[in-house]
């Protein structure tokens, strides 16, 4: 039986990311959000200013709110700015930047090619996320997979549905679907390539992590780059609680022994690469006395529990239950900042309580992955054998990155100050699993229909709506073409329901009710945040 | 349990063409967020403006005052040079664009008009448009194509949407630059379906459509003419000949006498439609600017590529220029177009009126061969002409998948200049990128190249690479300010004209071999 080869799968890889290239390239004039100034205003301030000053500065309005490695990735693109475009690396107010941009058409051309190279992480971590999880797999009869236990892996794959030629086709293969999915993924290019941030980066940097996990001596890769993950966004905080049990059970207990039996050594090499990346990016910066400013930055409680829009989540229901409740008079809620006061009818909440539901929300999660992870899973995976293959290391990834999924919803859900942007976070590693089974592929085809209706509202109706509805029914349809997802009835009632709540959105409240300029998006917000409830739900009770 | 044989069933190849679909939806409304013909150049703007200044003409204006100079229509700023069906087209869009934001179409002050909602519809009128009028006739030509047994396999099914409905120059003129083309290109291709499927009413007034959308057209119409007569007279009998002629001749004067009824009418004041000064009269004097010039700009004609030895622009007359591109024009369509109709005329019509599959070929490469022909030899071409040929040319896909995606980049690439003043040279890579890698994977790496092929292309893509990156990276001598440009309009050429020498070459071909066949069996 021939095995899917490594080159397959890069050459996979290659090609979507030439595609998804050329889109990128063609999106290069679209409209610049405020994170475009965000980032240029970065590139500026890292390249003019000594390190001890990073987080202090305030020339522009948009200071320095991400961990250290993401303060050095800025400095390092703009030792290269002087020679390519000068211009994006003058420290000057937004206004001006604005300015300099009008001037000089290259500014923007290079500052979005920075993303596209950013992006060559993501394929990097996504191409060795996928072929480690699928390693042992040969490219035919994908549709009659053998698999080692019932759980009906590879089920979910529509037998020979490829878009290319022939079934035995390698687009067929679950590592090509997966691929397909993670980096022709709408939500990162509308993100990273329209709005401007560089999420791409920072997901290759999970996916690798990730799948240092199906890898004999992989764990050692997951920690480490889960550690920088930290050190570039903290975020990803929220997911330590299942790195942490996962890589105790599976890396630190001894392989079919009681928890007594634990190896100190791999615990000492866990500890300490996690100590020394962290503290590769933090200690310069607590040495240089920026330690407190920087915390200040990283942590800013005072931002209010929802952002201008709501990010579709329990707290933007809350909001909608005041809105309710105060028949219309909450207009704190609707007019953007969140702060003390803003509920008359319900109480107001503290960044401590979402703190608590946000753990209390993730306990279940991190018990399963206790629970299920096989004692020191990673450390006993024999070679060669396919079957044993899926037993010591695919199964134990797949409870790995359900936690994943699991952990990243619920602090969704309950989190202080979200941002819709943060569905990426289960949205990706989700993709890997889609493949699995028809469950799996049901999951993410509803879990990326709310996550990219979640988005609309970032771009403005307008000249970007055939493009944002266009990929999204274009990614749906892709899932639909290869695979057979298995999703249940209520589940499919909501999102044929999707189609006319965007039409009162976008169409009927904006003429019937011109003056309630906040119906739209909450509307999209309420209707997405019940998706994201519902979604949740399925994933913990699966 | 589904096996790998469904991989041709009917749901997996339904789904496989909605992706490519999709896929070609979503890179149009890509190309079309970013900048237009004439995007912020005042005062006179660009392509853009002249569509939405037809908006507005049309909306308050009749038709006879459309063609006419007066003082509510100055012809000097963007005069109406399109025929009738293309001005309904504005004027239904400008019908829409007055309901959503009247200010758009407002007499003379909406001129230069910008603003993130009237881009959208602009964007958006030409989406539907590509979607309604080309997207349609693209998918149908599939069946027939499978029924014909010209596309055998899934692979070729794909190619074959994915160089129309892709095709990089398109995508870029009409959703980046700013045009309809996807109209008149959708009517040809809507013709050339109709001729095949053995409905050649529906043909004729398809094809009469698009030459009254868009002149240009008029590239197919003597390979058109000669099609026309060789299906007549492979009717085999007087009597069914004549009636062919008959059929497609009552269609044209129908389709003409709607299309053009306001100009067909006396007017208010008793001028008469053949008077000098009738509005019918003003239309056709638009449409065929005579007194314009050999050639604008830098475009991939001979006329412009040998101008460097030739230099009729500047020593012939303009009764000599005229008298010479056509006769050039026509001594290079004759022979192709009289081919194609001895391949038709002789077994290229099946017993039920489809065309065989050696009469469909004789068509396309007949259509391509009098388009190529029509390019590099006619009077005043722009570099968006290019377009036209590309059409019949893109059908030949599922046969030489590799040549045609070749050849629509080096279509593309004749317009990069005219790309690069709207702002769409990274929009351009982009595109270009998209298609290739589409077309390689879809043919599934299957397509072969023969060695002359294969040594031809890489000596091409060199050649594109190296002005690229002298245009890029070298400025031209001072004497010579254009001399990329030329050298882009050259390298051009050297492909539209083998093309052309090879549609010829085949049609040779098909016409030997319908003469051997049938000394053989008479």
């Amino acid at each position: 039986m021939a095995r899917v080869r490594m080159w397959d799968v890069v050459w996979v890889g290659m090609v979507v990311v030439v595609c998804m290239g050329g889109l990128k390239l063609a999106l290069v004039p679209s409209y610049a959000s405020t994170d475009y100034y965000v980032h240029r205003a970065w590139l500026a301030l890292t390249h003019t200013t000594p390190m001890a000053e990073w987080y202090t500065d305030a020339t522009s309005q948009w200071t320095l709110d991400y961990p250290p490695f993401f303060a050095w990735f800025e400095y390092l693109l703009s030792l290269a700015m002087p020679y390519i475009e000068p211009s994006l690396v003058v420290k000057i107010d937004d206004a001006g930047a604005a300015e300099l941009d009008a001037a000089s058409p290259r500014a923007k051309i290079v500052h979005r090619a920075t993303v596209m190279v950013a992006d060559l992480v993501l394929a990097l971590g996504a191409v060795y996320a996928v072929y480690g999880f699928w390693y042992p797999y040969p490219p035919r009869s994908f549709a009659k997979v053998e698999t080692v236990d019932d759980s009906g892996t590879a089920g979910g794959i529509r037998g020979g549905g490829g878009v290319a030629a022939g079934g035995s086709s390698i687009w067929s293969s679950p590592q090509a679907i997966s691929l397909v999915l993670i980096l022709g993924s709408p939500a990162l290019l509308l993100l990273d390539h329209v709005h401007f941030q560089y999420n791409g980066m920072l997901t290759g940097l999970l996916l690798l992590s990730i799948g240092g996990v199906t890898s004999r001596s992989g764990y050692a890769l997951t920690a480490a780059a889960y550690a920088a993950l930290l050190g570039f966004k903290h975020l990803y905080l929220v997911l330590g609680l299942v790195y942490t049990v996962f890589l105790f059970k599976a890396v630190v207990v001894q392989p079919r022994a009681s928890l007594g039996s634990i190896s100190l050594a791999r615990f000492a090499i866990l500890a300490g690469i996690v100590v020394a990346v962290l503290g590769a990016a933090f200690a310069p910066f607590v040495a240089a006395g920026s330690g407190w400013a920087m915390l200040e930055r990283l942590f800013p409680f005072k931002r209010g529990l929802v952002h201008a829009y709501w990010a579709p989540n329990v707290w933007a229901l809350y909001c909608g239950a005041e809105v309710a409740l105060s028949s219309g008079s909450a207009t704190r809620l609707t007019s953007g900042l969140v702060g003390e006061g803003a509920f008359s009818v319900l109480p107001s909440i503290s960044p401590g309580t979402t703190a608590l539901l946000t753990v209390l929300a993730m306990l279940p999660s991190v018990a399963k992955v206790w629970l299920t992870t096989p004692a020191g899973a990673l450390v006993a995976a024999p070679r060669g054998d396919a079957a044993r293959f899926l037993r010591y290391l695919q199964r134990p990834a797949i409870v790995f990155i359900h936690g994943l999924v699991e952990v990243s919803l619920a602090s969704f859900l309950f989190g202080w100050h979200v941002h819709e942007k943060a569905l990426i976070v289960p949205l990706i590693p989700l993709a890997v699993l889609a493949p699995t089974s028809p469950r799996y592929a049901g999951m993410f085809t509803f879990l990326q229909a709310v996550a990219h209706v979640a988005l609309f509202p970032l771009f403005p109706p307008g000249v970007l709506t055939p493009l944002k509805i266009g990929v999204s029914v274009c990614y749906t349809l892709y899932i639909y073409a290869m695979l057979s997802p298995a999703l249940p009835k209520l589940y499919v009632a909501y999102l044929v329901g999707l189609v006319p709540m965007l039409g009162f959105a976008y169409l009927v409240a904006p003429l019937a009710l011109p003056s309630l300029v906040f119906l739209p998006t909450m509307a999209i917000s309420l209707y997405c945040a019940v998706g994201v409830v519902m979604a949740y739900l399925w994933i913990l009770l699966y | 349990m589904p096996t790998a044989e469904t991989g041709t069933g009917a749901w997996s190849v339904a789904g496989a063409v909605l992706a490519v679909l999709a896929a070609g939806v979503v890179v149009r409304a890509a190309v079309s967020v970013g900048p237009y013909s004439g995007w912020d150049s005042p005062p006179r703007w660009g392509d853009y403006e002249a569509q939405r200044h037809w908006m507005e003409l049309t909306q308050v204006l009749g038709p006879t005052e459309w063609y006419r100079n007066s003082s509510r229509n100055d012809l000097d700023y963007w005069g109406l040079d399109y025929p009738p069906l293309q001005a309904y087209h504005a004027k239904a869009f400008g019908w829409l664009a007055a309901a959503l934001e009247p200010s758009m179409v407002a007499e003379t002050v909406s001129r230069g008009y910008a603003s993130a909602s009237s881009k959208a519809l602009m964007r958006g009128s030409a989406l539907v448009s590509d979607v309604l009028f080309f997207a349609l006739p693209a998918l149908a030509a599939l069946p027939i194509a499978l029924r014909l047994g010209v596309v055998r396999s899934r692979a070729a099914l794909l190619a074959a949407l994915w160089a129309l409905w892709l095709q990089p120059g398109h995508i870029l003129i009409d959703h980046g630059h700013f045009q309809y083309n996807c109209v008149a290109l959708g009517l040809v291709l809507a013709a050339i379906n109709s001729w095949c499927a053995g409905a050649p009413a529906v043909a004729a007034a398809a094809f009469i459509g698009a030459v009254y959308f868009k002149h240009m057209a008029l590239y197919f119409a003597l390979p058109v003419f000669f099609a026309v007569v060789g299906m007549a007279l492979a009717a085999r009998s007087w009597g069914g000949t004549f009636r062919f002629i008959a059929l497609n001749a009552s269609v044209v004067l129908v389709a003409t006498a709607v299309v053009w009824l306001p100009w067909l009418l006396p007017t208010a004041d008793g001028t008469m439609p053949w008077d000098a000064d009738s509005p019918l009269a003003a239309a056709l004097s638009r449409l065929f600017p005579w007194q314009r010039g050999l050639f604008e700009d830098k475009v991939a004609s001979a006329w412009c590529v040998f101008d460097p030895i030739l230099r009729i622009k500047t020593k012939w007359s303009m009764a000599g220029q005229r008298t010479l591109t056509m006769g050039v024009t026509l001594a290079a369509t004759l022979p192709s177009s009289v081919m194609a109709a001895m391949v038709l005329a002789r077994g290229g019509v099946a017993p039920g009126g489809t065309l065989s599959p050696a009469g469909r070929s004789a068509l396309t490469l007949s259509l391509a061969a009098g388009g190529l022909a029509f390019f590099l030899f006619s009077y005043h071409v722009h570099e968006k002409s290019i377009l036209f040929p590309m059409l019949p040319l893109s059908l030949l896909a599922p046969a030489a998948p590799l040549e045609i995606m070749w050849l629509s980049v080096a279509a593309v690439f004749s317009m990069f200049h005219l790309l690069v003043r709207d702002g769409l040279a990274v929009t351009y890579l982009g595109v270009v990128l998209i298609f290739c890698m589409g077309m390689v994977v879809l043919t599934g790496g299957r397509a072969r190249f023969g060695l002359w092929s294969a040594g031809a292309m890489a000596v091409s893509a060199a050649g594109m690479v190296m002005l690229h990156a002298a245009d890029a990276f070298v400025a031209p001598p001072a004497a010579l300010p254009y001399l990329w440009a030329h050298a882009f309009a050259v390298w051009s050429f050297a492909h539209f004209a083998a093309a052309w020498l090879v549609c010829n070459v085949s049609l040779f071909g098909a016409v030997r071999a319908r003469a051997t066949t049938h000394a053989k069996t008479d």
